[in-house]
């Protein structure tokens, strides 16, 4: 059946169009057309009550969600994560970079201490991670950028990314 | 989520960075290991169709397209995973109820108890369905997707997919039904 026809002359039951209606998905013009055909047609307003009551039931399901297996998680990781790492420190670790490495390091320790090392004098690693967290969130807490961002007038850098990310999975 | 963050996550994710990754798998495993699972009625399937999806999405991240929305990707993929597998004629036989009672028993029990029989028939009933109406019945309803994007998850038109569920809803109201008068039978 056409549609702009539909409100002009009678219409035939059309089981794609009842789905349609039950999920507000016509204009104003088939609904009110829908509507018409329902009140003379008996077979059409119990197909419309069955298609209610598969909706009830399958939506109920919505609700009910399984947690994801721990092993699932592992192989993940160990498929896909552990992977990526390994590449990256093989990349990293070649050898002017560890011999450079292991120079700061023995700088630090020697000379200044180990940077988060907690001290009475020196940062804490709470005072670290709680400056780290201010400057991460010092540029949201300028609202015009924050709705900027949220607007998708502009893009957020990677550390904005990074503190959304986080505050999304764990808040 | 929004837009200029998925933007961002999206970019992050084509050069394949790991905290983007690790984002993408927390914030979606659940919602696509619950779909798989309804489309097979089996956890251990379920478990693996997961995998295979989350190893596929990564290893596509550099083509993925800026403009990508993540969830509906997700599902594509999972949809993909799916019918491969049934295609491999591992699971072409949707096992029916009767042969798997442990494992349904033990699906509609985490449910809740008081969801026993109803959570049991409905799964029972989507097990014997043809899985094109099955993924869209399940992806239109129970996942909440729209004609236009369920249509981009299974590839094909929004006309189809509206013509697909008008089918799925009947035919699961008759299976609904055949199952009922098939136990009332067997209880009298």
């Amino acid at each position: 059946m056409r549609r702009k026809s539909a409100a002009r002359t009678p219409m035939k039951c059309n089981l794609t169009l009842l789905s349609q209606y039950l999920d507000n998905e016509l204009d104003f013009e088939t609904r009110a057309a829908v509507d018409s055909h329902l009140a003379e047609c008996l077979p059409c307003r119990r197909e419309m009550a069955d298609m209610k009551g598969v909706d009830k039931t399958l939506v109920g399901l919505r609700t009910r969600y399984e947690a994801v297996s721990p092993d699932l998680d592992r192989r993940i990781h160990a498929d896909v994560v552990a992977p990526r790492r390994r590449s990256r420190m093989a990349r990293i670790s070649s050898p002017g970079v560890g011999s450079l490495a292991a120079a700061v390091l023995i700088f630090l320790v020697a000379g200044h201490g180990l940077p988060f090392q907690p001290s009475h004098n020196g940062p804490t690693t709470a005072s670290v991670v709680r400056q780290r967290v201010a400057q991460l969130t010092a540029p949201l807490a300028q609202s015009r950028r924050a709705s900027a961002i949220l607007d998708g007038r502009t893009t957020p850098s990677v550390d904005e990314t990074r503190f959304h990310l986080f505050r999304m999975l764990y808040e | 989520m929004a837009v200029a963050l998925e933007v961002a996550l999206v970019e992050q994710l084509r050069r394949q960075e790991d905290d983007a990754f690790t984002f993408i798998y927390e914030r979606h495993k659940t919602q696509i290991f619950n779909y798989l699972l309804r489309l097979t009625g089996s956890r251990e399937l379920a478990d693996d169709l997961t995998h295979d999806t989350f190893l596929s999405a990564y290893e596509a991240l550099p083509n993925l397209r800026p403009d990508s929305s993540l969830g509906p990707w997700l599902y594509r993929i999972a949809s993909n995973r799916f019918r491969d597998s049934l295609r491999r004629k591992k699971i072409i036989n949707w096992l029916p109820w009767k042969d798997t009672p442990q494992e349904h028993a033990r699906l509609a029990c985490q449910g809740g108890e008081e969801h026993l029989p109803e959570r049991e028939a409905v799964q029972a009933v989507l097990d014997t369905m043809k899985p094109e109406y099955a993924l869209c019945l399940i992806l239109r309803l129970v996942e909440g997707f729209s004609s236009e994007e369920t249509a981009k998850i299974l590839g094909t038109s929004p006309e189809a997919v509206r013509m697909r569920l008008s089918r799925a809803r009947r035919m699961f109201k008759d299976a609904y039904e055949a199952q009922e008068r098939c136990e009332n039978a067997h209880e009298m």
